[in-house]
């Protein structure tokens, strides 16, 4: 620890003294490296629907808020619907957005994102690669059904110090790495946090100051709130020899928003007028903890071993508490309050073995073993003092579910003829709950045909469980949310998909990629009850019906890279279907059952100081529950109104349809201590579409000139959608500095 | 600068812009469909409410003109006539009369007239247990419709257990002791694929005896609510079937028969080994002396007395058994109403359920069987 302090203090010595003048000429090097490799394993791959990011590439797209973010990225890809605007959504395949294993250095996360999906919780910085994987899942991976985002940090830099430092609108971050023992031991720790409270304090603090002047001390209104996330990654690696390495990662992550209200308020008795405050606090906080050792040995030159032992913590708080004050009494007479609170505690072990007897065969084989807690509670209190009875009310709703999922693989990459290559494999899973134990067998498997020298043939077919369901009563990413195991009653989500694309590089600076998909879900699990923000707690298994889904449809992907530009080009069509019982007798839309989408990228690197980006987006509208029909009636004028509404299919109605432009431009140089530095703009949504986040029917509305002659409305009769949208254009500017 | 000047007021233009704007309802231009309620089997006349669903966009006659109805008992055609409303009584608040005790009265006056201007029918044909019904109508220029369904067997109650009970309530700033009655009852052959409705009718005399040897006297009779006390246990699914969003037709007094009012329903599944537990929101029998002011009209002053109050009440348990679909209607239409984040679509999808082939609406069924009255137990002293 001593020494990791010192190399931490060296790094930071190094960015005001120019320590790393040559990481550049490196950095540059070594993400040349990393596309030719990425280009070699994309096609080596046999699996369909996988798409490999690097933290290269990551860092170089457009970025809101000086940001980068690996889920922005992933919903730009072809085949994955991004739900709700600037939200971490990510519905792959008609997948409903909770079924996405996010595994950071193989442990599984909950949460990944922050400021309610604003950004994702995985910080670019540290990222070496992103494995995604929409279809054709490996037997490695398991515990969700719809797809599996594989990220790895990267180790620090064994030789030298060096990092980054970046200032956006509202947050900063920095990452540091080097080595701790030249050649033998080294870290990489990266940390960011938002500074709103920088313009919040200030404004509430003006706010407030006008108010007390107005008012007087003890009249006037007071308002405190600030919102900030933070996390940190630490990854600590020592090579006991180039074999054999043992690397300790820790993440953590959380958001964070107090608020206070204090409004003032008087009453007069005989004549003396009483001065006291109302007050209503809010406290919201949700976050991650993670903390893994990792140990990886190659044995043999044919047999390479990775163990993982790993406790993963998702916390969600939210709590409010409202006190009223008494003239004739004490200051506060009555409270009211109410806090929700969810943890859910991952513990395991994983072992992954890689083993390579001959050439044509690549095995892997592997078991997992996981200790969960899911413990939800809700605690709520009422109180009167300084009346005539006092009073107290308090209780608590919880429960605790611990359970145990174990699993085992084996996956074997065979090279069955020079043209044709299969990866077969089968995951076996055990999940025991309360005396329930449900076991699932998921078989997998992949087929490549080599179809000359540039092009191959795909397809795969794969099965997957999932035992942990996302327990929300709303489609808002609050804190509120929970995560529930399966039961006796609740049983564990399944999906079954089939895939199959055409890969090619049709010139060097061209690689098209046409890939189809039909997938079913069984066991989804939707909330059917009145509305709540709270999930319920003790009765959630009874409240949430099961039903069924189902998706298909064909992607292409287009990526052409010249020598300054880069673009690509992803086109979606899709259909994804529910059917829940209890909401409807047939096959309705999924909210997210968009049509068509559309995503163009292009980078365009005019110099070596000056680069360009630009992205549109286009999906087709997202579905919600309207009312259809209506049933009138008349008043006693004889006016027709609306007596009630008919809901006669759920998500009837197709909201507006989605796009955006964004741009991006950064200016680089080098300082006089020769480091790089950019100077990023970025314009989310350049035309200010006001892309729809939800909407509602109501009348439609006619002028019409009165009688006497006055301008006027009145209703047509007939109704109308009403779209809100929440984002407009966001210009935002930030600043990096690489040393 | 020509180029820059356009572009900084665009980009301006857009800052300023809007974020509400109205869009056309894509997908939701629907040809008009019949709507049509029939709640049968509970009693002697049996109505058909029948409207006209109008797709949201739509606009024009808002009633259907009917051309034919159908209702088949068994096979066996039952004579429709077209129901006339009578004219409404005097006095139509709240159903309080100082008569003896009186029907449910109606919520407010002007229901009343939107009444009269619907599409209602009904036969006097009996319907009991186990009978198969079928209706079928047609109305001019729309989609006929038609639906069928089974009268449940009738409830054999067993029991009714009450107890007396006092809670303290809260309610917001003041909190004070309410009593309230806890039942019991013990139903037999309770199917978990079944479902059931329980209500509670209510006989009370109010004799308010002032000071100045005034004595009033008022009758009314009720529904009593009922409501989920904490650890009440198996009504914390109850389905309130009485609420703002259906059709006024069901609270009307005129046609009452149907039995909707303060209706609760409940999965068979729900009620454990027979026992069908559930809490009253109220009281139905107490004495009390209560506090006057009156101000007195040639001084001005306040004149203080007293009332003792004698509340003597009655009380018998319903209990139903429903079908399936008229339970699933009712689901739904609560799940909308109790779903306002659904309705902006920021919440799962809300509920929607009709077995009317070609239309909506629900062809339902219930069969009620009812203990005698009781006389309400003393309120325990709070």
């Amino acid at each position: 620890m001593k020494r990791l302090i010192i190399s931490i203090g060296l790094a930071l010595c190094a960015l005001f003294s120019g320590f790393g003048q040559e990481v550049e000429r490196t950095d540059t090097l070594r993400e040349a490296r990393i596309v030719a490799d990425r280009v070699r394993r994309d096609r080596a791959a046999t699996q369909t629907g996988l798409q490999r990011l690097d933290g290269s590439i990551l860092r170089r797209g457009f970025a809101l808020f000086n940001t980068p973010d690996i889920i922005k990225t992933l919903q730009m890809m072809p085949g994955v619907a991004g739900g709700t605007e600037l939200m971490s959504g990510l519905y792959v395949h008609g997948g409903d957005g909770t079924d996405n294993l996010f595994l950071l250095d193989g442990v599984p996360l909950y949460q990944v994102s922050h400021l309610v999906g604003l950004f994702s919780s995985f910080n670019t910085d540290l990222t070496e690669e992103v494995n995604f994987y929409k279809s054709g899942f490996p037997a490695r991976y398991g515990g969700r059904m719809s797809s599996v985002v594989d990220v790895r940090t990267r180790e620090g830099s064994f030789q030298e110090y060096h990092g980054t430092f970046a200032l956006g609108l509202i947050d900063g971050r920095i990452q540091v790495e080097g080595p701790i023992v030249k050649d033998r031991t080294s870290f990489n720790i990266g940390l960011r946090r938002t500074w709103s409270e920088v313009v919040s304090i200030p404004v509430l603090y003006y706010v407030n100051k006008k108010e007390f002047e107005d008012n007087g001390e003890g009249k006037s209104d007071k308002v405190n709130a600030s919102y900030n996330f933070s996390d940190f990654n630490l990854k600590v690696t020592h090579k006991f020899s180039n074999d054999n390495r043992l690397s300790l990662n820790l993440y953590g992550g959380e958001d964070r928003l107090p608020i206070t209200v204090k409004t003032a308020s008087s009453t007069t008795d005989a004549g003396v007028e009483h001065w006291g405050y109302d007050s209503v606090r809010g406290r919201l906080q949700w976050g991650n903890i993670l903390a893994s050792l990792n140990w990886q040995y190659d044995i043999t030159d044919k047999l390479y071993l990775e163990t993982t032992a790993y406790r993963s913590k998702n916390k969600n708080i939210i709590g409010a508490r409202l006190s009223m004050w008494d003239w004739d009494g004490k200051d506060v007479y009555y409270n009211i309050g109410e806090d929700v609170r969810a943890h859910t505690v991952t513990t395991g072990l994983t072992a992954n073995a890689y083993f390579k007897p001959v050439e044509a065969h690549h095995i892997r084989f592997g078991a997992l073993v996981q200790h969960k807690g899911y413990a939800p509670e809700r605690e709520y209190l009422t109180e009167s003092v300084g009346r005539s009875s006092d009073l107290k009310f308090s209780g608590k709703n919880d429960v605790l579910f611990k359970a145990w999922e174990s699993s085992i693989y084996a996956e074997d990459e065979i090279s069955v003829l020079p043209w044709l290559k299969a990866n077969l494999g089968v995951r076996g899973a055990l999940f025991s709950v309360n005396g329930k134990n449900w076991a699932k067998l998921e078989p997998r498997a992949s087929l490549m045909f080599r179809l000359g020298d540039n092009s191959d043939l795909k397809f795969s077919y794969s099965e997957m469980n999932q035992f942990d369901h996302s327990v929300a009563t709303t489609y808002l990413d609050l804190p509120t949310n929970t995560w529930m195991p399966s039961t006796a009653v609740v049983k564990p989500m399944f999906s079954r998909q089939i895939a199959g694309g055409f890969y090619t590089t049709a010139a060097s600076w061209l690689k098209i990629t046409l890939e189809g998909w039909y997938k079913t879900m069984d066991h989804l699990y939707e909330y059917g009850g009145p509305m709540a923000i709270y999930p319920p707690i003790d009765s959630w298994e009874t409240l949430f019906t099961e039903g069924r889904g189902k998706s298909w449809g064909a992607e292409a992907g287009f990526e052409m890279e010249w020598e300054k530009v880069t673009a690509q080009a992803y086109y979606t069509l899709s259909w994804s279907l529910r059917k829940f019982d209890d909401f409807y007798f047939d096959w309705y839309p999924d909210r997210n059952d968009n049509r068509h989408k559309i995503d163009l990228l292009a980078n365009w690197y005019v110099s070596p100081r000056f680069e360009l980006y630009a992205g549109w987006h286009y999906h087709t509208g997202n579905k919600m529950t309207a009312a259809s029909y209506v049933v009138k009636g008349v008043d006693d004028q004889g006016t027709p109104f609306a007596r009630f509404e008919i809901y006669d299919r759920p998500n009837s109605l197709k909201l507006p349809d989605y796009h955006r432009l964004d741009l991006g431009l950064n200016f680089k140089r080098t300082t006089r201590r020769g480091h790089e530095s950019t100077w990023n703009l970025s314009i989310y949504n350049v035309y200010c579409r006001m892309n729809a986040v939800f909407a509602h029917i109501t009348d439609e509305y006619e002028d019409y000139i009165t009688p006497e002659g006055y301008p006027n409305t009145r209703p047509t009769g007939r109704s109308i959608g009403e779209a809100f949208g929440l984002i407009p254009i966001i210009p935002t500017f930030g600043y990096t500095l690489k040393f | 600068m020509k180029l820059r000047i356009p572009f900084i007021l665009l980009i301006l233009g857009c800052c300023l812009s809007s974020c509400d704007y109205y869009f056309d309802l894509e997908g939701l231009d629907r040809d008009s469909k019949l709507y049509v309620q029939c709640i049968a089997g509970n009693s002697d006349r049996t109505f058909i409410n029948i409207q006209k669903a109008m797709g949201v966009n739509s606009s024009g006659d808002i009633m259907p003109d009917v051309e034919s109805i159908s209702l088949k008992v068994n096979g066996r055609e039952c004579a429709i006539e077209k129901f006339v409303l009578p004219d409404p009584p005097e006095n139509p608040y709240y159903g309080v009369t100082k008569t003896s005790v009186a029907p449910p009265l109606p919520w407010e006056l002007e229901e009343y007239y939107t009444l009269k201007r619907y599409n209602i029918w009904y036969t006097d044909a009996p319907i009991k247990d186990s009978d198969e019904l079928s209706l079928e109508v047609k109305a001019k220029g729309m989609e006929s419709v038609s639906a069928s369904a089974r009268v449940p067997q009738k409830v054999v109650i067993q029991d009714v257990k009450v107890t007396p009970k006092v809670t303290t309530v809260t309610d917001f700033d003041v909190s004070y002791k309410e009593s309230y009655l806890s039942f019991d009852v013990s139903i037999a052959d309770v199917s978990p694929e079944e479902y059931y409705g329980v209500r509670i009718p209510i006989e009370v005399n109010n004799t308010y005896t002032y000071d100045d040897g005034r004595v009033e006297s008022y009758n009314y009779s009720a529904y009593a609510g009922i409501i989920n006390r904490t650890g009440s246990g198996v009504l914390d699914e109850v389905q309130n079937a009485t609420g703002d969003w259906t059709p006024s037709l069901y609270n009307n007094y005129f046609i009452d028969s149907f039995g909707r009012r303060n209706l609760y329903i409940i999965p068979g599944s729900r009620i454990k080994d027979g026992h069908l537990q559930f809490d009253c929101n109220g009281y139905f029998s107490s004495q009390g002396i209560s506090e006057t002011r009156d101000i007195d009209p040639e001084t001005g002053e306040w004149i203080i007395g007293h009332v003792s109050i004698n509340t003597i009440g009655r009380y018998k348990v319903e209990v139903f058994r429903v079908s399936p679909e008229f339970y699933r209607f009712n689901k739904a239409q609560s799940m909308i109403e109790d779903n306002y984040l659904a309705t902006v679509g920021l919440s799962p999808s809300t509920f929607s359920y009709t077995n009317i082939k070609g239309g909506f609406g629900v062809l339902g069924t219930l069969t009620g069987t009812s203990t005698p009255w009781y006389q309400a137990p003393a309120e325990p002293e709070q």
